[in-house]
């Protein structure tokens, strides 16, 4: 699976930073997934539990306050106040 | 003489004690300044990220009749400015807070936000304006990014209902440890001209590659030709994103004018330390000097007695 550059960033400095396979969080639409060389967009996201998948297949968890979900062409932001990383 | 010896040595004793301070004060800043800058640049890379988002949404069409974009309608617009304005915790930090304040000064603004002890105190005195009701008196040292949540929503909901129109913040860009400046910043309504570069060099080169494969909706389509989809549609990310973007910017100037005041007062208490040294140095030698005058004074007062009774 193709990768892109997954950062998770609150105010206090980045949660995670680096390379990942799938990102899923839940927008106001509903929940989406997000995989390298998806289109530009920006989203908002809810408060949720969101997951993301490292490249040897790993899954990772961390729950959201809300915030923003930013997509650029091969770089994936999630902006938010308030983050945790579950495991 | 020895009035003159005792004032010295008063001296030298006031300018060694003034020593221990400046030596302390410069070794506690020093000791900050590492943890400050770390923390300032944490907060740039959320506080980049979320302008780039805003300035997208600034340029793009929907959001361009949206008050925070284009500013209050005649009438509803009060036209009252708010002014955010940080300064340090502490003085002895060389130019550090008249800079901020003398910047302040230079806005007309009719209500105040003051972060940092001194500028609340300058406030407090009236100094510029009156205190803003959603002003809560903070310290720059332990401002968190809730503390900047909270601000940020309660500036927004006034901004909204339309008690302010315009939100300035006066806060000091650390750009070495020996440079700072201080700045002023138009926070709302959103300067469509300030926007980032890079956003919109990254929009362009994303639509060039779009049209390839399929033609981008129109709709979405930023003024300036760059692309970018939002989802579901540009004022609901916009009604998210600028309290965001308003937090993340009283937050992002907090940590630089914080790491700039701790850069400002290690220089500041440097130079102190070594004038002081040099100040001491000189007066040692005269005390010294005075001194051993005396003694010889003596001395020859002595033998001139002892020559007499001969």
């Amino acid at each position: 699976m193709k990768e892109f550059d997954l950062k998770i960033s609150t105010p206090a400095g980045d949660t995670f930073s680096g390379k990942a396979v799938q990102l899923t969080v839940r927008g106001t639409e509903g929940s989406l997934g997000i995989l390298a060389g998806h289109i530009p967009f920006v989203t908002v996201i809810k408060p949720s539990e969101c997951h993301f998948t490292l490249p040897d297949n790993t899954q990772k968890t961390f729950a959201t306050g809300g915030g923003l979900l930013l997509v650029e062409s091969d770089a994936v932001t999630v902006l938010s106040s308030e983050i945790k990383l579950t495991d | 003489m020895s009035a003159n010896i005792k004032r010295l040595k008063a001296r030298i004793k006031s300018v060694d004690s003034t020593l221990h301070l400046t030596k302390a004060m410069q070794l506690v800043a020093s000791g900050k300044i590492r943890k400050a800058t770390e923390q300032l640049h944490a907060s740039r890379s959320y506080t980049d990220a979320v302008k780039s988002v805003v300035s997208a949404l600034a340029r793009s069409k929907e959001c361009a009749y949206s008050p925070f974009i284009a500013g209050h309608k005649a009438g509803k617009n009060t036209g009252k400015t708010l002014l955010i304005v940080i300064a340090g915790d502490r003085g002895l930090a060389g130019g550090y807070n008249s800079n901020a304040f003398r910047l302040a000064d230079s806005v007309n603004a009719d209500e105040l936000v003051p972060i940092g002890r001194r500028s609340v105190d300058r406030a407090i005195g009236g100094a510029h304006g009156r205190m803003s009701p959603v002003s809560e008196g903070y310290a720059t040292e332990r401002f968190t990014p809730e503390d900047s949540k909270r601000l940020a929503s309660a500036i927004c909901e006034r901004y909204l209902s339309g008690e302010i129109g315009r939100v300035m913040i006066v806060s000091t860009r650390y750009v070495s440890v020996l440079t700072q400046n201080a700045v002023l910043t138009q926070l709302l309504p959103v300067d469509k001209n300030a926007s980032i570069e890079m956003f919109s060099n990254r929009g362009k080169d994303q639509k060039r590659s779009n049209k390839e494969d399929a033609a981008p909706k129109a709709e979405h389509e930023l003024e300036d030709g760059g692309y970018m989809e939002f989802e579901p549609d540009p004022n609901s990310v916009l009604s998210v994103a600028i309290p965001e973007y308003v937090s993340s910017m009283i937050y992002g100037a907090v940590r630089e004018s914080f790491a700039s005041e701790v850069a400002a007062r290690r220089f500041a208490m440097d130079s102190a330390t070594k004038n002081g040294i040099v100040m001491k140095d000189n007066l040692s030698l005269e005390y010294n000097r005075a001194r051993q005058g005396a003694i010889t004074q003596e001395i020859v007062e002595i033998v001139a007695g002892a020559g007499d009774k001969q």
